[in-house]
């Protein structure tokens, strides 16, 4: 998009996947999970069964642990063969029941994420459709981006991995706590709390590893980021002979990145170790207390063994959680992110709240016939001055009028207006004599046809390029044939079949515009918006491009933005837009006459012609 | 996915390149031999502790049946012995720790280091490849793709999977030597059922490799795609095109979704895998530990002892497998990369050359001629022309027909045509590449900037000072523009930073370009989408600074070139 006020870039919100951003604003990381999972709600039956099944497995596992100590203490210690082999028996019978439900388990919970997550995508892809215009203006491109794709993956790594071993590992420790209470209340507190300090320093060292890893990431995407732009602006290294610059650059990005992962090593290095030895401290303490009491003959060897098999299965969870902890850490912030982006105020509640009294009604049927009028329109982007400043102007219906001004001069803003991209501040825009507030916005934008300088093609034959509403193809071709697409089509072998790709690489810039035109033909618009539309087309293109716009005027009602003067040849009268007011208005000759601000701009152009 | 018939081209290895990837590997562990001995001698270490607090715990329990211990663990009383245990159990573990934090410091830490080496080698390689080849065989996705999965699956073969070689081959054999000192049948009969475990694993590894691509690769196109609605918001809501996008994502996530799907129904095999590993190692330690102990042969100790060994031993089996399958993929990734790192580079970018010295006739052309491909049509034919010294040359014609390549092969970056151009009197092969940039400078038509503050995206490589900066920005009449930014030019572009409108990056390209003082320089319709008022405030600019410098003009409109004093018009395409 040309032309766009610089203003409101220069307040961009505040980037909240940086690792040193504060943490205020927070909506508490478990109520954002909690709103998320309304997407799991047509699963839950599915999630409980999950959940009943991973809770089959650790019983079992526990049960298998309990009973191998009486395989020492019933069967080998008193050398009792059949006894053995009974408990035995069970012992495999167990194992297998605890592999049949784990995996069945694992595998129901992993197909219902995938669903959930689903969901959740598809709830964020119609919210940025929702979303109004202002709320991009505020934000980088790349963090739109990074909401609805890393932010999901990664709540889909810790939904589809991490949550079945969290169930697991949750289930066990508290399982394997009651048994040990259960079987030795004064050992199982001994060895419970002996776990406390491996989960504090997990708990402690929380931080510290999501800044890292946060870092390592943002440095990471930095790299592949420094790479992809290398590649695109390969021209340009060449033809400056950038070539040892762009190797420092990037030699630097690599350095940094090292320079994180290297720090992340580091403290990895002994967490790791150390949270594996403070989980070996349980089993520690049961042959340092346990062996004591065994020695005093207070308990027994199978007793004993037992507990050594519970710590195992003890210590296992804690180690999970230890190693998975940024999973889980990150899918939390994520859950945030999402959260809060999915509460972002959409064009609706926006638009709706300030302008609309309940009673009034939403027109959406009634004919538009392109009547525009702008009374006292005062409009400013969030903060900073106002970009419009008590604007009128009247544009009657099927009047052909031009907007000129340099850039930021709010002809850009006035169009958007009429869009209703934004919100205004003060006075009214009246369409057909009716509020523009009124009018359904999905309506109104229909009926309004947008042609810009480049042209929205997708992958897709040309068919659907063209209208996605079902037109037959005889209509179809019907609008082809009044914008000259269809001899473009024939010269060219093109059908309606034809596979365009993406962003219309297999075109030229000539017949994109064309299928632009045509696009907007068929949509029957009733106001037209013309940003440009010619700008970079040759001119062999130009004259069928400006029939065929000539063709799409014709009663409608035209506002065309120009930056040269020649385009404004067809307009019935000009606005001409200095800083947010209208400066001048009239035909081109009354403003030349008026020797105003369009004279001086007519005086330059023609300077430059006579100079040839 | 394309790539599938890209890499045709590349999938193949030579023997040449498969020795330059082992030599690549072999150079870098010489190159720290010191680390990885220290690393595999802290794996050994570590090994040997779990090996010894494992058979440990056989001796307490032996200790508590009364069964022999060995003596150097008896002490003279019962309590004495036992804290004897107990100590050494304690002093295992801490060893243990310690041997843990000793590998991951030296050799998990070169995976880092790998990583970093082969990237920068990407780049360093990557930056003089032929036009050519980047444009039909290194594509950018190839690139991103080799620098960010093949650099990701490549390291590890540096550091994690030597650590896990080290673990599978010591741990293993002390394993067993310790199981082979308790009981040698049942040792023997536990790893014979066991061998189908690295096997197994090998084979699903290589399958959840394969499926694990198919969904990155989904994955990315998915993200690309994601990307591309964002970026293109504001016109899909003026279009009403919103709709066709939403649904576009929905298809792709779906579709993504399913491809996950498969990598995770893939990965939870392992768990029957394991699990029967488990069962199978119970089976065998009970039929015939059960029948070995209550006939006396074998003492309680020793079977929970040999029970724990069993169980060691499952890990470097299993980890045998995902060995197997990660060294196969690392290699084939350092093979990948290596390839990029040996692909032919364009020489007339590295080749040292004279100085380009003063002369009267800055450009000749004699009977230039350019097409594509050998049976293409002619985009222009037997051009002549002589450029001289401050000379102002105003190029016109309709798109397609040249305009871009003629200044591509007049500023020396495109090589093939037919005819004669020669730049102060020599070919341009007798330059170097930087002497050229140096005398030469380009204004291309779609203006590129770097995520880079404005100041170095007029600076890039060179030193200058902010006041040279502002005067430049005048120049190129963006001085007003930038000056209203907060941060003025230390605002910076990019993804993350200000949106400039298409003037305004035309008008800081121009910025950059003049910020060289070249003595020729091509302006290719580099001001299209500036308002009229200010490009006439820049031709002029241009034309009372740029004294010295000899300009040649590519203008869609005629309007444009009103301060040159020479004219070529491009025509329709010669048979």
């Amino acid at each position: 998009m040309s032309n766009k006020n610089n203003k409101k870039n220069t307040f961009l919100k505040r980037d909240d996947q940086h690792e040193h951003s504060s943490e205020d604003n927070r909506i508490g990381d478990f109520k954002s999970l909690l709103f998320l999972l309304k997407y799991a709600n047509s699963f839950k039956f599915h999630f409980l069964l999950a959940i009943s099944l991973l809770l089959c497995t650790t019983l079992c596992a526990i049960q298998s642990a309990k009973i191998m100590g009486f395989l020492v203490e019933d069967g080998l210690i008193p050398k009792d063969y059949n006894q053995a082999w009974k408990i035995a028996g069970e012992i495999l019978l167990l194992e297998l029941l605890c592999l049949i439900t784990q995996w069945a388990g694992r595998s129901v919970l992993v197909k219902y994420s995938l669903k959930t997550i689903l969901n959740i995508r598809k709830g964020l892809f119609s919210h940025i459709q929702k979303l109004p215009m202002s709320y991009y203006d505020h934000q980088p491109q790349g963090r739109v981006v990074t909401r609805i794709t890393h932010d999901v993956e990664s709540l889909e790594i810790f939904f589809t991995g991490s949550l079945g071993r969290l169930f697991n590992a949750l289930f066990m420790a508290i399982v394997a706590s009651l048994a040990m209470l259960s079987t030795n209340l004064k050992l199982g507190i001994i060895l419970i709390s002996s776990m406390v300090p491996a989960v504090l320093f997990v708990f402690f060292t929380r931080d510290w590893v999501r800044k890292l890893n946060r870092k390592m990431s943002r440095l990471s995407s930095a790299l592949n980021s420094r790479l992809s732009e290398f590649l695109n602006g390969l021209d340009v290294i060449r033809s400056f002979g950038l070539e040892s610059w762009s190797k420092s650059k990037y030699d630097e990005a690599v350095g940094e990145h090292l320079k994180s992962q290297l720090a992340a090593n580091k403290l990895f290095s002994w967490t790791r170790p150390l949270v594996s030895f403070m989980c070996s401290l349980p089993l520690i303490g049961i042959i340092y207390f346990g062996g004591k009491e065994v020695l005093l003959g207070t308990m027994s060897v199978g007793l004993f063994v037992t507990f050594i098999r519970y710590t195992e299965r003890f210590f296992m969870p804690i180690m999970t959680l230890a190693r998975e902890i940024h999973i889980i850490q990150q899918a939390f912030t994520s859950a945030e992110r999402l959260t809060n982006f999915l509460q972002e105020e959409t064009e609706e509640s926006i638009f709706n709240d300030q302008n609309r009294n309940s009673d009034d009604i939403i027109i959406s049927q009634k004919r538009i016939f392109g009547d525009i009028k702008f009374q006292n329109v005062s409009m400013k982007y969030a903060e900073g001055e106002n970009v419009l400043k008590k604007l009128s102007f009247h544009i009657k219906t099927g009047e052909k009028v031009g907007l000129v001004g340099t850039t930021g001069c709010g002809k850009t803003t006035t169009v958007s207006l009429i869009s209703r991209l934004y919100n205004f501040q003060e006075g009214e825009i009246l369409i057909n004599n009716i509020d523009i507030k009124l009018y359904e916005r999905e309506y109104l934008r229909s009926k309004i046809g947008f042609v810009s300088q480049d042209a929205i093609i997708f992958r897709a034959d040309l068919r659907e390029n063209l209208s996605t509403n079902g037109i037959s193809d005889d209509l179809l071709l019907d609008g082809c044939k009044k914008t000259g697409l269809l001899k473009v089509m024939n010269d060219s072998n093109m059908t309606l079949d034809t596979l365009i790709l993406e962003g219309g690489a297999n075109l030229s810039i000539g017949e994109r515009q064309l299928i632009a035109l045509t696009r907007v033909l068929l949509s029957d618009p009733s106001i037209l918006i013309l940003d440009e539309a010619t700008a970079n087309i040759d001119p062999h293109f130009e004259k069928i491009i400006h029939a065929a716009i000539d063709i799409i005027m014709e009663e409608r009602t035209c506002l065309m933005i120009a930056h040269r003067l020649q385009t404004l040849d067809h307009c019935d009268r000009i606005l001409v837009f200095e800083a947010g007011e209208l400066a001048e208005e009239g035909t081109k000759e009354e403003l030349i006459a008026n020797k105003g601000y369009f004279f001086n701009l007519q005086q330059a152009t023609q300077k430059k012609e006579e100079a040839l | 996915m394309s790539l599938a018939t890209q890499s045709s081209h590349l999938s193949q290895s030579t023997p040449y390149i498969k020795k330059e990837a082992r030599k690549l590997w072999t150079n870098f562990i010489w190159k720290n031999k010191t680390i990885y001995l220290i690393g595999i001698a802290m794996v050994m270490l570590t090994n040997a502790m779990q090996v010894f607090s494992t058979r440990l715990m056989g001796w307490i329990l032996d200790f508590f049946t009364n069964q022999k211990i060995p003596n150097i663990l008896s002490g003279n009383s019962k309590w004495d012995t036992f804290y004897k245990l107990f100590w050494f159990l304690l002093a295992a573990r801490v060893i243990t720790t310690i041997g843990r934090w000793g590998w991951r410091i030296t050799l998990a830490r070169q995976t880092h280091r790998a990583s970093s080496m082969l990237r920068t080698n990407i780049w360093d390689n990557v930056r003089f490849f032929h036009r050519n080849d980047l444009d039909k065989f290194y594509t950018k996705g190839v690139l991103m793709n080799a620098s960010t999965s093949d650099v990701n699956s490549g390291r590890f073969i540096f550091g994690f999977t030597l650590v896990a070689v080290v673990d599978v081959v010591f741990l293993g054999i002390l394993s067993v030597a310790t199981m082979l000192s308790i009981h040698v049948p049942m040792t023997l009969l536990s790893l014979v059922v066991m061998t189908f475990l690295p096997i197994v694993v090998n084979k699903l590894s290589k399958l959840e490799i394969t499926k694990y691509e198919i969904a990155q690769n989904t994955l990315s196109n998915f993200n690309d795609l994601s990307s591309q609605v964002i970026a293109t918001i504001r016109l899909q809501r003026l279009t009403q095109t919103g709709d066709y996008w939403e649904k576009r994502l929905n298809g792709s996530g779906k579709d993504y979704q399913e491809k996950r799907y498969h990598l995770l129904k893939t990965s939870l095999r392992y768990i029957p895998i394991m699990g029967g590993a488990s069962i199978l190692s119970y089976i065998v330690l009970f039929s015939l530990g059960i029948h070995l102990v209550t006939s006396s042969k074998m003492s309680v100790g020793d079977f929970v002892a040999m029970q724990g060994l069993i169980f060691l031993l499952q890990d470097p089996l299993m980890e045998l497998g995902f060995i197997i399958s990660e060294l196969r993929k690392g290699f084939t990734s350092l093979e990948r990369l290596s390839r990029i790192f040996h692909n032919e580079i364009d020489n007339n970018l590295t080749s040292d050359g004279a100085i380009v010295d003063d002369h009267k006739e800055i450009l000749n052309i004699k009977k230039l001629s350019f097409r594509f491909k050998e049976k293409d049509k002619f985009l222009f034919k037997d051009l002549n022309l002589t450029l001289k010294h401050k000379d102002r040359l105003g190029i016109t014609g309709s798109i397609g027909s040249g305009k871009s390549i003629l200044i591509n092969i007049l500023s020396g970056i495109q090589r093939n045509f037919d005819g004669e151009v020669s730049l102060a009197g020599k070919d341009f092969d007798d330059y170097s590449h930087s002497e050229l940039r140096k005398y030469i400078s380009q204004v291309h038509q779609k203006p590129f900037l770097f995520a880079e503050s404005i100041k170095n995206n007029i600076a890039m490589d060179q030193d200058i000072t902010d006041d040279e900066i502002w005067r430049i920005l005048e120049i190129s009449g963006l001085k007003n523009d930038v000056a209203n930014f907060d941060n003025g030019i230390e605002t910076s572009l990019g993804e993350w930073g200000v949106n400039l409108s298409g003037g305004q990056k035309q008008r800081l390209t121009l910025a950059r370009a003049l910020s060289r003082k070249p003595k020729l320089l091509f302006l290719d319709d580099c001001l299209s989408a500036v308002d009229t008022i200010t490009e006439e405030k820049i031709l002029q600019n241009l034309d009372k600074e740029l004294v010295d410098t000899t300009l040649v003009w590519v203008a869609h409109r005629k309007s444009t070139l009103k301060y040159c004093n020479k004219y070529l018009h491009l025509g329709d395409k010669h048979e």
